[in-house]
Formats: structure tokens, sequence, C-alpha cells
């Protein structure tokens, strides 16, 4: 690979990505900026459309309930994921990037 | 891009005949790149270089397609972890992305085999580990696919490039490697975000990752090749040898990959090394 194709790809890709010339992102400091609906005493969630449907918040887990324990993204996942296995290939699988030749 | 007069339907045939056809084109169309398809130099190619072409082509819109599914599974683990919406956002457009790049390879196959094929079905395979973090799972498979893998995407397909006379071929390699960029950098953003976010812990769970994530996309790299000569014909469409891919892949772990994790705080152990210049020559 020629070097100015590498120093282009560290550029464009890692440099500008993970934002190497800047001290930190908002990552830690940055609060969600949340105003409640002044409607939110007359919320009824069991009622709400966009809450979905008892059944589909069981589909979904509790995990989705930010009060929940589980929705700790440090936490470990004690449920089976609905996917294939790595089958030992150490993340060799196909369907990484793009096949040359 | 806003003008619809530049959009054509790429592999039409793969379509579904429904009304979603209508949303597909919608989705395709927003980031269209006109392909001068017409323009092809395939029939002056001798019989043995368009079978060798169609064949790594066929096996490019295997792994385009597959990627569909990389990404999805990637972004269940990202949702999982809590991930920001905009990381959440780009990694499903990548997924869109995907579909795009295998309908192109499809296209190309076609014209050097001249038989409509679709790539086998199937699913990616990430690690899994459940009884980590979702935070360090997350993180683990955002490296492999995005920092490692798609990475290595847009160096080899800037290589490819270069060497590629075929406008076809070129405006094709060209598409797919500029949705590259931006896949790979979701990556670097995610890995970025979470060592803010996280600290030492993530930079451990990153470091312990670091090996396997390489050593996943030197296992395509090392696969073997279609069977066929790269003559000097072929590489104007587009093709290196194996041996020039693993010089790229050695040159890219070197000069991008882990200057990168080094420059995050992360350690990259015998990395350099161990895809260094025995590696690269292997061959």
């Amino acid at each position: 690979m020629k070097r100015d194709a590498s120093k282009v790809i560290w550029r464009t890709v890692v440099f500008a990505g993970a934002m190497l010339g800047a001290p930190a992102c908002g990552g830690k400091t940055k609060q969600a900026a949340t105003t409640p609906p002044s409607n939110t005493a007359q919320a009824k969630p069991a009622a709400d459309p966009a809450a979905g449907s008892a059944a589909m918040q069981g589909m979904q887990g509790s995990a989705a309930d930010p009060n929940s324990g589980d929705a700790n993204p440090c936490g470990a996942d004690p449920d089976p994921r609905p996917r294939g296995t790595d089958d030992g290939q150490m993340g060799g699988g196909m369907g990484r990037g793009f096949i040359l030749s | 891009m806003d003008d619809d007069s530049d959009y054509e339907p790429t592999s039409p045939w793969w379509l579904s005949g429904t009304p979603l056809e209508a949303e597909h084109h919608r989705l395709m169309r927003r980031r269209t790149v006109p392909v001068p398809w017409a323009d092809s130099t395939a029939s002056q190619l001798a019989a043995g270089e368009r079978a060798r072409l169609a064949a790594t082509w066929m096996r490019r819109a295997e792994a385009e397609y597959l990627a569909v599914s990389t990404f999805s599974v990637l972004a269940i683990d990202l949702v999982a972890a809590m991930a920001p919406a905009d990381v959440l956002s780009l990694c499903l457009r990548a997924g869109i992305d995907e579909i795009r790049h295998a309908e192109m390879c499809i296209r190309m196959a076609e014209i050097y085999s001249g038989k409509r094929e679709l790539p086998p079905p199937g699913m990616s395979r990430l690690p899994d580990e459940p009884g980590r973090p979702k935070l360090h799972q997350a993180l683990a498979n955002t490296m492999l696919v995005s920092c490692v893998s798609e990475t290595y995407a847009t160096t080899v397909l800037t290589a490819t490039r270069d060497l590629t006379e075929d406008p076809a071929a070129r405006e094709v390699l060209t598409a797919i490697y500029s949705d590259e960029v931006m896949h790979a950098r979701l990556g670097w953003s995610y890995l970025r975000h979470s060592i803010d976010a996280g600290g030492q812990g993530v930079i451990d769970a990153a470091a312990q990752m670091l090996p396997r994530a390489l050593r996943g996309v030197a296992n395509v790299v090392e696969r073997e090749r279609p069977a066929g000569e790269v003559t000097p014909a072929v590489r104007a469409h587009g093709l290196m040898t194996p041996a020039e891919e693993r010089v790229i892949f050695s040159s890219c772990v070197r000069e991008v990959l882990v200057p990168g994790f080094e420059a995050l705080g992360i350690p990259v152990g015998t990395a350099a090394d161990d895809y260094g210049d025995s590696w690269a020559h292997a061959a």
C-alpha cells in the first residue's frame, strides 16, 4: 500500500472518527436535556400506543426499562442472544469487509 | 443524491415484485452513484479472464450480502449496550449500504458471467460472550467489524481502485469505498466514546479483543481464492493477487490500526510484529 494511502485512511477514518485532535468527546459530561411534557400527569402508560402492547414489552425484555437493573450496559446479560455463534473461527467468518480477489 | 435522473435500479431482477420495490428504490436513491455499466470492457477479455472476475465478484457479493447481517447483529449488541442514537442509526444505515453493495457486486458478476446468480444464503457470525458486560460485548464486535475490518476494507479498496481501468468496475469500487469510510469511522468514534465513558475497563476490554479482531480479518485475507490467473487485463478490472493483499493488510495494521489504537491508549501487544514483513511475505 502506498504510504500516501495510509495517511489518507489514517486522517479520514481513524483520526477523524476517534477525534484524536480533541481532548475528550461528550460521553462523560453531556447530559440528556429532557423537558417533561406538560400533560405527564394525565398520561396512561398502559394505554399509550407508543408504548406498545404488554406482549411486545415482554418480547423486548426488562432491559428497555431504564429503572431496571438489567439496563446497566456494564452488567452481564444472562439471556441467550438471538443469533449464531462464532464457531471457533476467531471472528473470521464471511461477511467481514470487502473480499478483494 | 437529489437528482433522480441519475438513479438506475442496479439488480432489479433481485427485487420482490411487490410495492416494496418503490420504497427500496427510495432508500437506494439516497446515496446512488451513477455507474457506467454500459461502458464495461468485459467483452474484450478472454473467457478465462471473465470467469476469474465473475467468481471474484460473486464472492464479493457474498461478503457484502453477509455484511448486512453483520451490521444487524452488531446493532443488537449496540442496543443492548445503550449506544448513543447516532451510533445506532449509522450502524443500521451501514446494513442498508451493504445491500446496495451486494446489488452492485451481483451486477458485476453478471457482466462477466452472463448469468443472473445470487450469493448463497447465510448469516454472518460474530463472537458472542453473554457473560461479559454488554458495553464490552458491543465494543468488542465494533472493533472487529468496524475498526479493523472496515478500516482494512478502505485500504484495499483504495489500492484496488488505483489499478482499476475498467470504467464500471472503477465506479463500483469508488461507491463502495465511499461508504466503507463511514462504516469504519463509526467504529473509531464509538471506541472513543466508550473509552471516555467507561475508562480503564473499556481499554482493558479493547486490548483483550484486539488480537482476535486482527486474526479475524487475517483469516479472510489468507483464505483460498478462486482459480484462474490474475493477468494484467484482470488487474485492470479490479483484482490483485493474494500476495499483494497480505502486504496491504500488513501495512494497514502497522501504519493505520496500531497507531490508532495506541493513540487511544489501548495496548497493542505484538500486533505489529504478528503482521509484519514475515507474515506479509509468507504466501
